[in-house]
């Protein structure tokens, strides 16, 4: 019947077919955009690389306590995206963004704004672990001191074991505090990182492909832990992966060549969602 | 229009589930005109016929259950191959139904008397002829994927339930008036019952196929 729908020719059309998914001409975002209580918010987003506009008028809600997943081909835009939400395009050479975002109701992009205080607020995850080549107890103890977090030894020790606890990491590590971050495993590694942010008080936690580098088991540890994390903090995860989006999300945005072409709750955009592009591509029909 | 998978044996398997859906629906459909013509001709090879084939259909829906598994398993389908692969499963449930259903219907008109009940027969044959048009129907929506066919089939079924209420009425009044008839009357009934749910499937199956194509329920509207 797939083969039905991809041949015109015979038999006759549907125009309730056509008309039901919104056509792959259609630039504008379908769904909805916007939650009721955002904790960060952006307005016609737009990102350019010196002429080339990588993000074209992008607005978009995050929630508080929700798992957004960024979805889309490669190249579309995902990264450049979660960038933006603290700032970091600010380190990449000719890169501009206009439009407004917020945190909490603040403009992120204000001048007089502290890019180090946001940072924190919105910490980041990479792909590939870096932590940093120092001790797994000097990787989570390093953020909070230079932000000022702690005023006792006691304090920062308590510090780094709930943020171990909170990245699930704690019973791995406990009796090796001082040893070398970068001797952990993969997957050890990335839990790291996840409570290297922690450990600063984020209120959002911006992760782009967090698994893409770790395997089966590691992925599934991060994503049991992605879950946990809901309650405290807002995260928004880039994934490649259709069905980890499935898995941790509870809203999907799904980006094609710089536009934001659809976004609602998971479950509808993987079992009935509006568009065709986002349908070519969550169903395997790449171009 | 939906495009081809990139991965090209996802189609494949796809397009196996799709004809192994259709051959039931063509086997299923010979068993329900096959019934229709017991009927009409009480003819004992026909009957001999349905029971000969009802096995190859049993085959075939333990063959789709086996694909859908596979599939699921091999492909984690999203979106609309999730929801054919999904409702594949259903849709071979009704078509073996509507086989069965078919099959019983023989038996018991083989074992009618010889016909003083013409105007409930009738009536019956009209029920048949129906059931028949809204499953061809249906399986020519299903090769179309063609949902606006597929809301004109479900509602066809209403035309079965009149003619079913129609038929309960006349029986009633027969079988009351001369006591006679009750034997041929009750086999009567049965065979009427099986359609009115022959019926019931095949607008199942219109059901099912609009959801395939919107994503969404239908419920008459
Ligand atoms: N530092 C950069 N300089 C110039 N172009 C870039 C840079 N980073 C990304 N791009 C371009 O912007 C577009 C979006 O890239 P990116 O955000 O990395 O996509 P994704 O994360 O979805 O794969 C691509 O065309 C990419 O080539
Ligand atoms: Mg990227």
């Amino acid at each position: 019947m797939e083969q039905a729908l991809i041949r015109e020719s015979t038999g006759r059309q549907s125009p309730t077919l056509v008309s039901r998914r919104v056509s792959r001409d259609n630039r504008q975002t379908v769904g909805d955009p916007f939650v009721a209580d955002p904790r960060m918010t952006c307005r016609n987003v737009n990102v350019y690389y010196g002429d080339k506009r990588a993000i074209k008028n992008v607005s978009l809600d995050v929630g508080r306590n929700e798992v957004i997943a960024m979805i889309g081909p490669s190249g579309c835009g995902k990264s450049t995206f979660i960038r933006c939400l603290n700032r970091m395009n600010d380190t990449i050479e000719g890169c501009r963004v206009t439009g407004e975002i917020t945190l909490d109701g603040q403009n992120i992009y204000d001048s007089g704004l502290d890019v180090v205080a946001l940072r924190a607020q919105v910490g980041m995850v990479f792909q590939k672990p870096n932590p940093f080549p120092k001790s797994i107890y000097e990787n989570i103890a390093y953020g909070p001191r230079i932000h000022g977090l702690v005023d006792s030894k006691a304090a920062l020790d308590e510090l780094v074991e709930n943020s171990l606890k909170k990245a699930g990491l704690w019973d791995e590590v406990k009796d090796r505090l001082h040893e070398p971050g970068t001797g952990l495993s993969g997957g050890q590694q990335q839990r790291l990182c996840i409570a290297r942010a922690i450990a600063v008080s984020p209120e959002v936690i911006l992760m782009d492909e967090p698994c893409s580098a770790l395997d089966p088991m590691a992925t599934a540890i991060i994503e049991d832990l992605i879950d946990e994390l809901r309650q405290h903090y807002s995260i928004v995860i880039v994934t490649h992966s259709m069905q980890q989006a499935s898995r941790v999300s509870q809203r999907t945005a799904f980006f094609h060549l710089g536009d934001l072409i659809e976004v609602g709750a998971t479950s509808q955009v993987f079992t009935n969602p509006l568009h065709e592009l986002t349908e070519d591509y969550i169903t395997g029909r790449f171009g | 229009m939906l495009r081809a998978h990139t991965v090209k044996s996802y189609d494949e398997q796809m397009e196996k589930l799709n004809s192994r859906i259709l051959e039931m629906g063509a086997r299923a459909r010979t068993q329900l005109a096959r019934s229709l013509e017991a009927l009409s001709r009480r003819d004992h090879t026909i009957a001999q016929e349905i029971v000969r084939d009802e096995p190859g259909i049993d085959a075939l829906r333990e063959e789709v259950d086996q694909l859908t598994v596979g599939i699921l398993a091999m492909r984690q389908p999203m979106a609309i191959d999730l929801r054919i692969i999904v409702t594949s499963l259903k849709t071979a449930s009704e078509l073996e139904r509507i086989a069965d259903r078919a099959a019983g219907i023989a038996g018991h008109v083989m074992q009618l008397n010889c016909i003083p009940l013409r105007e409930p027969v009738e009536l019956i044959l009209q029920m048949a002829a129906h059931t028949l048009r809204m499953l061809d129907k249906v399986l020519e929506a299903y090769r179309t994927m063609d949902v606006d066919d597929a809301v004109e089939v479900w509602h066809m079924d209403e035309e079965t339930d009149r003619i079913y209420q129609a038929l309960l009425q006349q029986l009633q009044h027969v079988m009351q008036e001369e006591s006679g008839t009750i034997n041929d009357g009750m086999r009567l009934l049965v065979a009427a019952k099986s359609y009115e749910r022959i019926g019931d499937h095949v607008q199942n199956i219109a059901e099912h196929l609009y959801y395939i194509v919107t994503g969404d329920t239908y419920c008459g509207r």
